[in-house]
Order: C-alpha cells, then structure tokens, then sequence
C-alpha cells in the first residue's frame, strides 16, 4: 500500500516536472508560473480536505481516528 | 497514445499531489518526506550520540517505503513514460543558464555540472553537493519538516510556525538564486 502511495508520487513529481533543478531555479526568478500552480491547487485542496475530515471526524480507511499532528 | 509521454500541467499535478496527501491521511499517517532523514540516522545509531535521534524509528518504516515507492516511480516514468529528458522551462531561463555556464539546459532534466558523475571530479561540485546536502538535512530537521511536510501537510492544517517556514524557504531560495548564485557561477 505504502509502496503504491510513493509510486504515485514518483510518478507525479517527475511528470510534474517538479524534481527537476531547471523547473526550480526558473520558479525563484519568476519566469514561470508552473510550481506556483501545483503547489497552489495541492493547498486549495489540502485545506478543504483537512476542513472536511476535521469537521466530520472522518475515520481512516482503518476506523481510527485521524490526528494532524501540530508542527 | 502520445499524451502519455507528456509532461503534466500544473493543475494536474497539483490535484496528484493533494491526492497522495488525502491517501496518506486515510491509512492515518501524514505527508512529509524529510522526516525518513531522522529515521534513517537512527537506523544507523545515531541515537547513541543525541536524545533527537532516541525514537522508535520502527514506527517510521512505512515512511521509507513511501520514499523507495517514490523511486520506483521516478524510473518508471523515466524508462517507459517520457521521450526526451528536457524539461519545458522559458526561452529566457534558458539563455540565461547558458549564459552562466549551464549549457544542459532545455536539453536536460538536470545540469550536468552539478548532478552528474563528473561532478565529483571537480572540487566545486564536489563541495557544493556536500554542502548542499549537510544544509539540507539539517535544515529540514531544524525547521522540522520541508516542501512536503510544511508547505503541503502543515499549509492545509492552517499551521502559523508552517507558513513561517514556507516564507523562509522561499527567502532562502531567492537570497540563493539571485545572490549567491551569480558569485558562484
């Protein structure tokens, strides 16, 4: 399961291009908007999904309670 | 079939990455990848030396199987879904880079002059790299988390010390690129 979630995310951070040295150096003289996007659609999303999981005391797939662990 | 060698869009990817984060928190655990580090120094004993590294690192294990999942998938995309290795960056980024030296670029995923086996052979490389990641390390411990663990987990539980240090990777980032990296290159 776990193996599957990291494939996923390899496969989402080179097709995104997000690994790459160039994409990263182009993103801090603001020459692109890409990184911009993807991080601002993944904390859109992020926000809404701990709201909803928070509010509705949504359980784990495994029926645990789910905890976010302050920083 | 050719969309399939394509690169992703942002919306795409960003979806893909809120995606794993929600999978992530449905089998009860969370997103960040810096954390493996730690783990992986206990592993190696490091917690015979400092309290921060006395933890049950076992409890971790799922983590580093995320990150060698994560590998698995970078080969996977590497070997069977992309033509060419350039990435799609700016006309101008790219003159630019050219101008300072880096002439893989738009024709790489990476530069060469740094991440290559011919980088070690260069004593500016080399230092670099060494540099680079003993300050990546213990900068994303210190600060308790990176891109993934504070800009992805902690943004989306609204948490004030992440967007502190969100705000201070991007610092960083652009003090590196626009001041320190025209005195190195």
């Amino acid at each position: 399961m776990y193996l599957l979630i990291g494939i996923v995310f390899g496969i989402t951070m080179m097709k995104s291009e997000t690994v790459s040295w160039f994409c990263i150096y182009e993103m801090f003289i603001f020459e692109s908007f890409h990184k911009y996007g993807i991080i601002g659609v993944a904390f859109f999303l992020g926000v809404i999904m701990t709201q909803i999981i928070k509010r509705y005391k949504i359980k784990s797939f495994y029926g645990e309670a789910i905890l976010f662990p302050p920083k | 079939m050719e969309w399939i060698y394509e690169p992703w869009p942002w919306y795409v990817s960003g979806v893909m990455i809120a995606l794993v984060m929600f999978l992530l928190i449905m089998v009860g655990k969370n997103f960040g990848m810096s954390g493996n580090l730690r783990t992986i120094c206990s592993i190696c004993g490091a917690g015979n030396k400092a309290d921060f590294f006395k933890f049950y690192w076992k409890a971790q294990r799922w983590n580093l199987i995320v990150v060698l999942g994560t590998m698995i998938g970078g080969f996977i995309v590497h070997d069977f879904l992309m033509l060419e290795d350039a990435v799609a960056i700016n006309s101008t980024t790219i003159a630019d880079l050219h101008a300072l030296g880096f002439e893989s670029a738009g024709k790489a995923y990476l530069p060469e002059t740094l991440f290559s086996f011919e980088a070690f052979s260069t004593i500016k490389s080399f230092s670099l790299l060494i540099i680079g990641g003993f300050l990546v390390g213990f900068g994303a411990r210190y600060a308790g988390g990176c891109t993934s663990g504070h800009a992805i987990s902690g943004l989306s539980n609204l948490q004030v010390p992440s967007l502190i240090a969100v705000i201070g990777f991007f610092i960083g980032g652009l003090l590196m690129i626009h001041i320190l990296f025209p005195l190195l290159f």
